[in-house]
């Protein structure tokens, strides 16, 4: 499986390429008042506004600090398909992973998926369509509109 | 008037009282020490001779006493004795009463013994022996020993005698001894021992018949009596009286003072330091021996009188201390000296007081004397109130004083006269000095000029000279100095310009550095765009599925292509940095150079400008030629001294010749004072 490697907290995680639309630089987003954490804000793609939310504080820690390497991944946030935009602190390339082979963990039902080996350490992929649960993602979506 | 506060200077010895005190009081002390030595001596003869006579009249009557108590002791026993041969010898009951008899009768006896042989009369087993007293021994021995006891009614008691085995009791075995010996019967005495308390001697008579020892017989005697006669002898002379017999002490006066475990009676006489002094030849009842000598027994100087007893031969000692001997010697000679120094003291107080008075005259006359002697007539003369010749002395004086203060007043008038004369001559002598001096004072000062002025011509020569040389040395090199400082000034200008120039340079590539990191920032955009737009593609390629996969790879190249170009561009980030430090630091040496070339300039130019001052200096040199013309005006000076002090010279060679007139005058004056004098004095009459 083709995948997006990136770093949170010392560790590695990946996002399967076939579900992100588009990789932008951090760009500047609008903040907005009156939100939980890890709701970044709203930043403008082809003249479209969309959801930023942060990686970091959704797989459990701090807010991202940006870096040169700090990216924004464009993908479906919900199986509907609604867009929105996730802050990665640190983007490290694209390497072709095999989740399904053995040693690699089945996750649970949350934004975490199995884990698998690769290049001497571990990478763990994460589900962008479940990194918010339909509360969260009702609230900034209502905001957002 | 006191002695010791004369004011006369004579010693004590040459004063008119320091001889009387010679003549009168040394003689007399010296007589009356004669006199008292000479008494001391002849009353120590006398005394010696007196004390040693006494001496030997002291040891004779001990001697005799105890002579005489030793004999009756022995004839006591030889009666003993000679009862037993005649008739009572085997009558063994017969014997025990006159025995006792003998004993009451006296009172000196101590024991009344007989002590046969072993069955010496036949009778040892005789059974009549058991009616006796207790007067036989187991084998029924005949050895009746009467004794005095003083518990008994009766007075006397009978037991046997004991000891006579012994080898060591002299008064049976000794008795046998010496009987054997010489063979002839006579009375035994034997040392004193102590026998029961009682001290005693015994006198033993051996019992012969027909050439054969029966037994002894004899007596044992106290020495009580002989203590208390010794006590007698000694009384308060001073004595101590001894009494030897056999090599042991029978008797002393000594005991009494003795605690009785150090008493000396019964003791053995080798021992105690006697024994030295009374071996050799003892003298006899009729003439003792008196030798002076060391009292061992008390260590005193004594005198030792020794005297030996022909019964028993015992000795008598007796002994006297010196120091009591010559006690009243002493006593004497103190009283006769005390007596004495009270004789001298008297007629030295009567002959000082004499003395003192007749001096004290005299001595007013002779400050009289003095006082006239140092010219002062002006106190009254001693007045003169005793009539003996010094009161002559003294109103001679008064008269003399009187003539003397006459013929003073004359004398004086005339010596006023001489004086102011002598003045006058003085005065003159001292002007003619002073014109002397100030003579020979132009002379010194015309020396001292001659020679400051050929001084310091020879000493300006020699400064001439060497200001000369030095002049013209420092100029040159003070100028050549200047030349170089002149050339180096410039040359560190340049220098400081060529500085200025690199540091221009060096701040121009500065600037370009700054344009080089400009553009490494946007080629570093751009590759990090270009690796954005790589990822963006793959996407794109993984979506297109298989006809994606050649896109695929292309993007994969694209974003290698950019990783590497964000690592070139990182490296000259770098590279541009260190160049920007090495720069700026560049910059900073050229200026701290620059700062030290510009003050070594101005150190040049100091030394310039010092330098210049130098020269200034030699060029001042010049002012040595004045001190030049300074010393030629002070020749000057020299010469005009010389002048002055020749002018000088005649004026006083002119004051003499006046005060050389004046001093004639004065001479005339002088003799017609003197012709006054010689009147005056004229009138006075000396003595032939």
């Amino acid at each position: 499986m083709r995948t997006l490697l990136f770093e949170h907290g010392g560790e590695r995680y990946g996002l399967e390429v076939a579900r992100i639309v588009e990789v932008l630089p951090a760009v500047r987003w609008r903040p907005l008042g009156g939100l939980p954490a890890f709701a970044l804000g709203v930043f403008e793609r082809h003249g479209q506004l969309l959801p930023l939310v942060d990686s970091s504080i959704l797989l459990g820690g701090g807010p991202t600090a940006l870096r040169v390497g700090s990216r924004v991944a464009v993908a479906p946030l919900a199986e509907s398909g609604t867009l929105g935009g996730i802050l990665l602190e640190s983007v490290l390339g694209l390497e072709e992973i095999d989740f399904a082979a053995g040693g690699a963990f089945a996750g649970a039902a949350g934004p975490r998926g199995p884990v698998a080996r690769h290049g001497g350490g571990t990478v763990q992929l994460v589900r962008p369509d479940r990194l918010l649960d339909r509360e969260q993602l009702a609230r900034i979506l209502g905001e957002a509109a | 008037m006191t002695e010791g506060a004369a004011p006369t200077n004579l010693p004590f010895a040459r004063s008119l009282l320091g001889r009387m005190v010679l003549i009168g009081i040394v003689p007399s002390v010296l007589v009356i020490a004669a006199v008292v030595a000479t008494n001391g001596v002849r009353a120590y003869r006398s005394l010696e001779e007196s004390a040693k006579v006494q001496i030997e009249d002291a040891t004779q009557l001990v001697a005799l006493h105890i002579e005489e108590e030793n004999r009756r002791a022995v004839q006591v026993a030889e009666m003993v004795a000679i009862t037993q041969l005649n008739g009572l010898f085997g009558n063994r009951e017969a014997t025990l009463e006159p025995h006792r008899d003998l004993l009451l009768a006296n009172p000196d006896l101590y024991a009344v013994t007989v002590c046969y042989e072993p069955n010496a009369d036949g009778k040892d087993a005789d059974p009549a022996n058991a009616t006796l007293p207790p007067v036989t021994d187991a084998n029924g021995r005949f050895i009746p020993y009467v004794r005095r006891d003083a518990s008994k009614p009766e007075g006397f008691r009978y037991e046997p005698l004991t000891g006579y085995d012994d080898p060591d009791e002299l008064w049976y075995q000794g008795t046998k001894r010496e009987w054997e010996r010489t063979g002839r019967i006579e009375a035994f005495v034997t040392r004193p021992y102590i026998y029961e308390g009682e001290q005693i001697v015994e006198q033993m008579v051996p019992l012969v018949r027909d050439g054969k020892l029966l037994g002894i017989a004899g007596c044992d005697r106290s020495l009580r009596t002989i203590e208390t006669q010794l006590e007698r002898v000694r009384g308060d002379h001073g004595y101590e009286v001894l009494v030897l017999a056999r090599g042991h002490y029978a008797a002393s006066t000594v005991d009494r003072d003795r605690p009785a475990a150090e008493a000396l009676r019964t003791k053995p006489v080798a021992g105690t330091g006697l024994d030295a002094l009374v071996s050799g030849d003892a003298g006899t009842i009729e003439r003792p021996r008196i030798v002076e000598a060391v009292n061992p027994l008390d260590g005193e100087l004594s005198y030792v009188a020794t005297a030996r007893i022909p019964t028993g031969d015992w000795m008598v000692v007796l002994t006297k201390p010196e120091r009591v001997v010559l006690a009243p010697v002493w006593k004497s000679l103190a009283m006769n000296a005390v007596t004495a120094l009270v004789g001298i003291v008297v007629v030295t107080v009567l002959l000082m007081t004499f003395a003192s008075r007749m001096s004290g005259r005299l001595r007013t006359a002779v400050e009289a004397s003095r006082r006239i002697a140092a010219g002062d007539l002006s106190s009254d003369p001693p007045p003169a109130t005793a009539a003996d010749e010094t009161g002559e002395l003294l109103r001679a004086f008064r008269a003399m004083t009187d003539q003397l203060n006459r013929l003073v007043g004359q004398v004086r008038q005339s010596s006023i006269q001489i004086h102011s004369t002598a003045t006058e001559l003085a005065a003159t002598s001292r002007q003619q000095e002073e014109t002397v001096s100030a003579f020979g004072g132009a002379t010194t000062e015309i020396a001292a000029s001659v020679r400051q002025i050929s001084t310091t011509g020879a000493e300006l020569v020699g400064t001439m000279e060497t200001i000369n040389e030095h002049a013209v040395r420092s100029a040159e090199l003070a100028q050549e100095s200047r030349r170089d400082l002149a050339g180096m000034e410039g040359s560190m200008r340049k220098l400081d310009d060529a500085t200025g120039l690199v540091a221009a340079r060096l701040a121009a590539i500065n600037e370009k550095v700054a344009g080089i990191t400009a553009i490494v920032t946007t080629i570093n955009h751009v590759a990090d765009q270009t690796n954005l737009l790589s990822v963006n593609a793959a996407i794109e390629a993984e979506k297109a599925g298989e006809f994606g996969v050649g896109f695929l790879v292309v993007a994969r190249e694209i974003r290698r292509l950019a990783d590497q170009t964000g690592a070139a561009t990182l490296d000259i980030e770098r590279m541009v940095r260190q160049m920007q430090s090495a720069v700026s630091g560049g910059v900073m040496e050229m200026d701290r150079f620059a700062e030290t070339v510009r003050s070594g300039v101005d150190e040049v130019a100091k030394v310039s400008a010092r330098l210049g001052r130098i020269i200034e200096q030699v060029s001042e040199s010049t002012e040595g030629f004045q001190s030049v013309n300074e010393g030629m005006r002070s020749q000057a000076a020299g010469a005009g001294q010389i002048d002055a002090a020749m002018r000088g010279l005649d004026a006083a060679a002119r004051q003499t010749a006046t005060a050389s007139a004046e001093f004639g005058r004065a001479a005339d004056d002088l003799q017609s004072a003197v012709g006054a004098l010689k009147t005056s004095v004229a009138s006075f009459r000396l003595r032939a």
